[in-house]
């Protein structure tokens, strides 16, 4: 009797596996028509279906959810302005929940059942790596909104990314550091991927600028106090404290040194330029130095130039449409991701209904010179990266803002 | 290695101790009345100090109660938790108890990311931010709140257990339910309160430490592991156990990062902890207890 | 006579087989892939369905075994060029090893300190994979895993590794049915019920505790190989606490007294979030709402639960 429930269960889960999937597709059709209608004012040709998987839930959902709504407000526009040659653009958001495994489902899906030309995404170094094999297989290109080194060294050839990578933004911090006559820093890094990342660039580097690490400590991401570690940093004669990480750690670090009575310098990586590291670390913030976009102190762009006109129409766009400022760099990261996608399809020579992923790929590979938040974009087969150290500022904070210095 | 290197040692682990020895609080009071595990009881913590910080900063309340509203509001939620979610199928077995909790562990995590938003929060120092030197080595002043508030709560606990009417009902239904319904205790109401001060004692640990760590909607498993380890090393069932077990682990830890290496802290830690299990099965100072059957 | 037995105790799991084996004729790749991954968490849930529902015992370190496997076999066949078999076998012996050294001392212990055991152990084993970082690939862990192959053929599209990961399943469910239905099966449900009383009776328990949780740790590596060669990088993020409570949850949602409640279990749970993707952010709490919803409603379990409701029904029936 029980075996038979048994099957009967087993051939309920199955089918209504099926089920499910209808109906999820007729949500997509319905979705289709509607937006249609809408557009017929302004793009009528058959929609480019692009795929997004962000980090909704999950540990990284404070980058996730911001990217998502740069994402759809920047679509929106796009259609708005006549899209690609009347064709709009469609994206479909899946959720990674912070999860290689969910990374791997959200990424079939987008392409065997929504049928996308490429996938913009993840917001994770982990995600983008777990979903290069559907990528690869698919052939479609990969726009990653993630900053691991190992995403684009080496070059993948249909993996892109935006966010400056650590082999980009460390030369730039340790070119500072010489400026500044630093010679001995305690490096201080989160034991997860981009600290660890962040980590081995550091020490692989140092020596070119003439600085030494004279100890070296890792913290967990989570964890509340970390004097212990800077404790045996000042035993060591450092000069300035290199802090590599993201989240809430890197304020605890900066109350921590004042705690000890450590007056050396904080340099801290992009991953603080948000303003919780400021409402955290309170005034144990200031005078903290970090390398990252110009996004973040826009004035660095240069009254007038094209970049500031692109950065402050980001910024406005977005308060207006969110009811505040997009906070740090990731949101920026999602709306260079995106733009490089419709770059990319201006540049095609034809225009088919059905775009040929390969020749998108090939379109992004020629990006040169795309002038975005995050710097100005030039691709090549031998560069994925996109991005250079002249694309990043040094930032202080002075009287908790965040400003550019020299 | 210089002495006031380990005597910073020492006080960062007490001070991180602290944190876990308050949530092991929660897990006894909840142990002590169920026999279950309360997997949420990080997020009591991690409530404790997101809704404190929301009281503060949007709602502009001044800091105590702010603080005050915030912990009577996380009392509320652990009462309802209870109502809706444990006393429905509060006599089917401890697992699957434990799994509604891990639930609702979720629920809540979910829940306050998006009322409260993913960002971390903190709260300003209760007195001011300048450390006190002892010793040659550093104290926060919020981490002496911290100890205070935490012997408090110890002494309080333990003259409720064992003078009041109603904590000694509370051990008596963990030992034996049934026995403790034929003695006319109103079991169900005691799992009512006990989710409800557990909550309230791990909102008052969210409350205080929120100044020295930051709060945000995701540090509750950290924190309910972590409070889990040091109520099992104390002794399941025993505060001041709970409490001493917190400051053990949190030196052990300190003592790891500082002597050995920060990467295997955990690791550490850990097989101290059990090492110290397999010698006494029911943990430092636990009393040998049957399960609940 | 003997044919009659044989034949109704491989009745119901030859006609879930059958319909296993039709169903990628009626999926998408997309669904085959999910469905792929439901077949490893079945797997994964069937050896700790063993040892909790069956011997009565906890694992929440149990994810330590799923990345034992995982990263066994991703090392022998990237770092040193070993064949994917060899790492197979890798897999299999290092995670019943070190389930046998861990579970000696810690199987003395009993309930939420069992738990906490078992839970360090897993944590342990986490750390290592993060810090040993020449052997491990640290964080950022390892990549270009080699796909599966027999011979010159290569597994590569969903079909084929849905077979695959069937049929390995399939197979480790008729053993844990053969086990469960044997001479140990009886000792462990003995030993679920009393330990005492089993003890007394002359089952030697501690033997038969270690053994099925070395199974239960073997049946995760199987998976954690699976999965590495399936999704072709491992990091140590999969294989942590939050995996083993996944884990444990699928068991007791699905059933734990039963070893169908792990596979509707994993059918459940993995096919869950995949239906909730429409709710986006909101994903996670409707998950949540389903599990405390199941267990307050069925308390024993999926299996267990619509069996009641079945039998309620049949005495309706005038």
């Amino acid at each position: 009797m029980r075996k038979k429930v048994c099957i009967f269960l087993v051939f309920l889960m199955v089918f209504s596996t099926l089920l499910a999937s209808c109906a999820t597709k007729k949500k997509t059709t319905e979705k289709k028509e509607t937006k249609k209608e809408k557009e017929t004012k302004e793009a009528t040709g058959t929609p480019y279906l692009i795929g997004v998987i962000l980090s909704l839930t999950g540990d990284y959902s404070s980058l996730g959810v911001p990217e998502k709504n740069v994402i759809e407000m920047e679509v929106d526009k796009f259609n708005k302005e006549g899209g690609v040659n009347g064709h709009p653009v469609e994206v479909t958001i899946e959720d990674d929940g912070t999860d290689a495994t969910k990374a791997v489902t959200a990424a079939t899906k987008l392409i065997e059942q929504d049928k996308v030309m490429a996938i913009v995404g993840t917001s994770g170094t982990g995600q983008t790596m777990a979903i290069r094999g559907e990528i690869e297989k698919a052939q479609i290109p990969n726009v990653s909104l993630a900053g691991g080194n190992a995403i684009s060294e080496p070059v993948n050839k249909w993996v892109f990314q935006v966010p400056w990578p650590n082999g980009v933004v460390v030369p730039k911090t340790l070119d500072y550091l010489k400026k500044k006559k630093i010679t001995k820093i305690g490096l201080l890094y989160d034991s997860g991927g981009f600290g660890v990342d962040g980590q081995k660039v550091l020490e692989q580097k140092v020596g070119e600028y003439d600085i030494e690490i004279v100890a070296s400590e890792s913290y967990g991401k989570d964890d509340t106090d970390m004097t212990v570690q800077l404790t045996k940093i000042k035993g060591e004669g450092a000069e300035a404290v290199v802090v590599w990480g993201a989240g809430k750690a890197p304020s605890i670090i900066a109350k921590n040194m004042d705690q000890l009575g450590m007056d050396i310098p904080y340099i801290g990586s992009h991953g603080i330029a948000r303003k919780e590291f400021v409402d955290g670390a309170g005034d144990s913030a200031e005078g903290v130095v970090f390398a990252a976009g110009k996004i973040i102190v826009p004035d660095a762009y240069g009254k007038g130039t094209e970049a500031f006109e692109l950065a402050d129409e980001y910024i406005q766009d977005y308060t207006d449409q969110y009811g505040e400022e997009p906070n740090g760099t990731f949101p920026a990261h999602a709306y260079d991701g995106i733009h490089i996608v419709f770059d990319a399809l201006k540049r095609l020579d034809k225009l088919p209904d059905k775009v040929d992923p390969k020749e998108l790929r090939d379109a992004i590979e020629k990006t040169k010179g795309l002038i975005l938040t995050g710097g100005s974009f030039t691709y090549s087969a031998t560069d994925h990266f996109g991005t250079k150290p002249t694309d990043l500022v040094m930032i202080e904070v002075k009287d908790g803002k965040f400003e550019e210095i020299e | 290695m210089q002495l006031s290197q380990i005597i910073q040692f020492v006080i960062s682990g007490l001070t991180a101790g602290s944190v876990y020895g308050f949530t092991a609080l929660g897990f006894t009071i909840i142990f002590n009345a169920t026999g279950i595990i309360n997997f949420a009881q990080g997020e009591f913590v991690m409530l404790g100090g997101l809704i404190s910080v929301y009281f503060y900063q949007s709602l502009k309340f001044p800091l105590f109660p702010a603080c005050l509203a915030a912990i009577v509001v996380v009392m509320i939620i652990g009462g309802l938790f209870e109502r809706l979610a444990i006393y429905p199928r509060r006599n089917s077995s401890v697992i699957t108890l434990i799994i509604i909790t891990i639930g609702g562990s979720i629920f809540i995590k979910g829940s306050t990311m998006r009322i409260l938003g993913e960002d971390p929060m903190a709260l300003p120092a209760f007195s001011g931010g300048k450390s006190i030197a002892f010793l040659g080595a550093a104290i926060q002043p919020q981490a002496i709140w911290v100890a205070f508030v935490t012997l408090a709560a110890v002494i309080l606990l333990r003259i409720f257990y064992q003078h009041t009417i109603l904590g000694k009902a509370m051990k008596a239904s963990a030992d034996n339910r049934e026995a403790a319904k034929i003695v006319g205790i109103n079991v169900s109401r005691l799992t009512l309160y006990s989710f409800a001060f557990s909550a309230a004692i791990g909102a008052i640990g969210g409350v205080v430490v929120t100044p020295m760590i930051m709060a945000v909607f995701d540090m509750g498993g950290m924190i309910g592991l972590k409070g889990f380890a040091a109520a099992i090393l104390g002794g399941l069932g025993n505060p001041i156990g709970s409490v001493l077990g917190g400051l053990l682990l949190g030196v052990l830890e300190s003592l790891s990062v500082g002597i050995i290496s920060s990467g295997y802290k955990d690791a550490i830690s850990l097989l101290v902890l059990l090492s110290v299990l397999f010698i006494r099965p029911s943990g430092l100072f636990g009393l040998a207890r049957g399960e609940r059957t | 006579m003997e044919h009659d037995g044989i034949l109704r105790k491989y009745l119901p799991i030859a006609i879930l087989a059958l319909v296993l084996a039709l169903l990628p004729l009626f999926v998408s790749n997309y669904q085959a892939k999910i469905l792929i991954f439901v077949g490893i968490n079945a797997i994964l849930a069937m050896g700790l369905c063993l040892l909790m529902g069956y011997a009565g015992q906890i694992s929440l370190g149990h994810a330590a075994f799923y990345g034992i496997g995982a990263y066994a076999s991703a090392i022998m066949t990237t770092k040193y060029g070993f064949s994917v078999w060899l790492g197979f076998l890798a897999a299999i012996l290092l995670s019943g090893l070190i389930a046998l050294l861990i579970g000696m001392p810690s199987l003395r212990l009993k309930g939420h300190y069992l738990a906490m055991a078992t839970l360090g152990f897993g944590e342990i084993i986490t750390v290592l994979f993060v810090e040993t970082d020449t052997l491990t690939g640290g964080p950022e862990g390892i990549v270009s895993i080699p796909p599966i192959s027999i011979g010159k053929f290569i597994f590569t599209t969903s079909q084929h590794y849905y077979y695959l990961v069937w049929g390995i399943a399939i197979l480790l469910f008729v053993i844990a049915l053969n086990i469960i239905h044997s001479r140990v099966g009886r000792a462990l449900r003995a030993l679920h019920g009393s330990e005492i009383a089993a003890q007394a009776m002359g089952v030697n328990t501690s033997k038969y505790k270690i053994q099925i949780f070395v199974l239960s740790a073997v049946y995760a590596g199987i998976a954690g190989s699976l999965y590495a060669h399936l999704v072709n990088f491992i990091n140590p993020t999969p294989f942590t606490l939050t995996y083993s409570i996944v884990l444990v949850t699928i068991v007791v949602i699905g059933g734990m007294s039963s070893i169908w409640g792990a596979v509707a279990g994993s059918f459940v749970l993995t096919l869950l979030p995949e239906y909730l993707r429409a709710f986006q952010e909101y994903n996670l709490i409707i998950y949540a709402l389903i599990l405390v919803l199941t267990m307050i409603f069925m308390p024993q379990g999926l299996v267990p639960g619509v069996a009641g409701l079945f039998a309620r029904l049949r005495f309706r029936q005038p």
